[in-house]
């Protein structure tokens, strides 16, 4: 995969790419550069002992952050170049397909749900739930089908796992 | 000798009929993972690590390693079938895998699939027999320095190997050792990046982190930019073996995959992609059939996929003795004996043979396993691909849930695992590998700690590191393996010009 990508990079490259701000790149980048800013303010944070000083616990932290500024830092150069990245080829993803926010908005909200839910509702509860709203994101209609093979799949996991492997979940409203 | 009497008291241990059984379970719920998109050998075995924890050490190492070499086999047959390789390795099988099936010998190229894998499997299994406890006695003689020297020789050959170019995998990589680093400090027992959350003084575990990457990231990015049309399966026809010509074909395919992935794979090089790749060429330019490549090469499958079995008992060469992992997969194994309370490496073949050799000896009878799941079955397994995307999809994010939140029944272990998927998808929408991310989060931690026994043992000089010979020649060539391709890059972006 990574040659076959990196192929087509090399005949890619030869077009000179347009001087324009890459701008979702450009926030990533400011995104891995306050990621380097937060490892770099925690490193002192960090207790050290005297007896420790050369070899303590602050040496590889500080390499961390480092490395994520200057990665950051050449991310930005890119993007501030019109750099943009290309997205990931992966099986299901059409990647000249603008991003579909509505789907993923209803996703982000079952799995709230769900987190809502499992230790208040249970984990049958929870889960059937969760499985019949990503179902639903991933726009299947088939409102009864989903439903069964959810509450189904889910049951049949929470007794393989409380019954069989004792795994505590929790059992909620459902008392069992 | 001394070999052979180890292998054969490992046979004793994974022939009892409850090692056979986990061999089983491992190796079909890898041809399972293996065939389905959206989840792979690593995610499995992390979302199997909070369900094994209290079970048998060997029984656990057994399932997982039978996971891992089934998925490899797996991920052969959608990239036939169906022309989407379920599996990073087996990108270049659907090449000419899939024209093969096109032209009605979609069986013959399962066929030379499957038992290519199996040869290469077992031949590269007998390697790995023989090679590993030659490394073990070299490896005795590593010290803290060394160690740290082959650790950080691994973080750059899996950064500038995977992914688009050298710094996607930096950034993936430091991301990475970031991760590892959060949690109370294991030699002075200082809090670090904790925030002051109790939950965060262990660390965030890695099944989180892995699981977070990949299903969740995953599940992101697909829902994000989900394509309309599902590809068709094309079905299998006529006799699932092949003829006289396809056999004289494949046999020497086989062969030179094997010798090419068994040591492509124990180098630190990121695990089956490279090998595959070099296969798929080397194999063109050899054919006496050259017009065919592009068209359904019998060649083009049967070399790449020996390749990438060879390859895979290749990974467990570093992992096994230097307790070094070079996949994700591997990592993730890694983490699976960490927590046992095993550490492998050189130590480990004399204080648990029973389990180092155990566990080699399931490899022979996992692969014997596959090759019977494979060949006459592979009909039943092709049915997994007609499980509906939103289904699929609903049951990865259920059992990504489920796996997290039973690992201490906290809601603050999934908060973390959905911060983690946004990140998981960002990393694909921008185009950074996740592997060396996973890599340096699990080995991060080992390498920091041998960083600092090297420096305690040298009263804090960091000449340590370049004044022992067989740490600075490592130290060499981790820089070689960053620069090497980044000259050659210039090189010829220059001439193109």
């Amino acid at each position: 995969m990574a040659d076959a990508k990196i192929c087509v990079r090399h005949i890619f490259m030869a077009k000179p790419s347009t001087p324009r701000v890459a701008v979702a790149d450009l926030i990533f980048s400011l995104g891995v550069l306050a990621l380097g800013v937060f490892f770099l303010v925690g490193v002192f944070n960090i207790r050290v002992l005297p007896s420790y000083a050369n070899i303590g616990p602050r040496f590889f932290p500080f390499v961390v952050s480092l490395g994520l500024l200057l990665c950051g830092f050449i991310l930005l150069v890119r993007a501030l170049t019109g750099k943009a990245a290309q997205l990931q080829q992966e099986e299901n993803v059409d990647v000249t397909a603008k991003p579909n926010w509505r789907s993923l908005a209803f996703l982000a909200g079952f799995l709230l749900l769900h987190l809502f839910l499992i230790e208040r509702a249970g984990f049958i509860v929870a889960s059937s739930l969760l499985f019949w709203g990503v179902s639903y994101s991933f726009g299947s209609r088939r409102y009864w089908r989903d439903g069964i093979v959810a509450v189904l799949l889910s049951a049949l996991v929470y007794f393989v796992f409380t019954r069989f492997l004792n795994l505590n979940l929790p059992e909620g409203i459902l008392g069992f | 000798m001394e070999t052979l009497s180890a292998l054969f008291e490992g046979f004793r241990v994974a022939l009892t009929p409850l090692n056979l059984l986990w061999a089983l379970v491992g190796v079909t719920l890898g041809t399972v993972v293996g065939i389905l998109p959206g989840i792979g050998p690593a995610l499995t075995v992390a979302l199997l690590l909070p369900v094994t924890y209290q079970l048998d050490p060997i029984g656990s190492l057994i399932m997982f390693a039978g996971i891992y070499y089934g998925g490899m086999y797996g991920g052969s047959t959608t990239s036939i079938l169906l022309n989407t390789p379920g599996e990073s390795a087996s990108v270049i099988t659907a090449l000419e895998g899939n024209k093969m099936a096109q032209r009605g010998r979609g069986a013959a190229a399962l066929a030379t699939a499957a038992i290519g894998s199996f040869v290469a499997g077992t031949l590269a299994t007998l390697a790995l027999t023989f090679v590993a406890p030659v490394m073990v006695t070299f490896a005795l003689r590593f010290g803290p320095a060394e160690y740290f020297a082959l650790m950080v020789l691994a973080f750059t050959a899996v950064t500038s190997v995977l992914g688009s170019s050298p710094l996607r995998g930096l950034t993936s990589l430091f991301f990475g050792l970031g991760l590892g680093v959060i949690g109370i400090d294991a030699q002075t027992g200082q809090a670090r990046y904790t925030l002051g959350i109790p939950e965060l003084f262990d660390g965030i575990s890695v099944v989180v982190v892995v699981v977070g990457l990949f299903a969740v990231g995953e599940t992101f990015y697909v829902l994000s930019r989900l394509s309309k049309s599902e590809g068709s399966v094309i079905a299998v026809k006529g006799s699932i073996w092949m003829n006289h010509n396809e056999w004289k074909r494949s046999w020497p395919a086989w062969l030179r995959g094997t010798f090419l992935g068994f040591p492509l794979g124990t180098l630190p090089a990121g695990g089956a992609e490279i090998p595959t790749f070099l296969s798929y060429m080397l194999e063109k330019r050899l054919s006496k059939h050259k017009e065919e490549f592009g068209n359904g090469a019998i060649e083009g499958v049967a070399g790449p996929e020996a390749a990438n079995n060879a390859a895979a008992a290749g990974v467990l060469v570093p992992l096994l003795t230097l307790g070094l992992p070079t996949s994700a997969t591997a990592a993730i194994i890694l983490a699976a004996f960490q927590q046992f309370g095993l550490q492998p490496g050189p130590t480990l073949f004399q204080t648990s043979p029973e389990l180092v050799w155990g566990l080699i000896a399931s490899l022979y009878v996992g692969n014997t396993m596959l090759l019977v799941l494979n060949l006459p079955l592979v009909g039943l397994w092709v049915r997994l691909l007609t499980i509906p995307r939103p289904l699929l999809y609903g049951g990865i994010l259920l059992f990504a849930t489920l796996g997290v939140y039973s690992l201490n029944g906290s809601t603050f272990d999934l908060v973390t695992l959905y911060l983690i998927g946004v990140v998981g998808y960002l990393m694909r929408r921008f185009d950074f590998p996740v592997a060396p991310a996973i890599i340096a989060m699990i080995l991060g931690p080992l390498a920091e700690q041998q960083f600092r026994r090297a420096l305690a043992i040298s009263q804090g000089d960091y000449s340590t590191f370049i004044t022992r010979p067989l740490s600075a020649s490592l130290f060499i060539i981790a820089l070689a393996v960053i620069f090497i391709p980044l000259i050659a890059r210039w090189v010829a972006k220059r001439r193109m010009r």
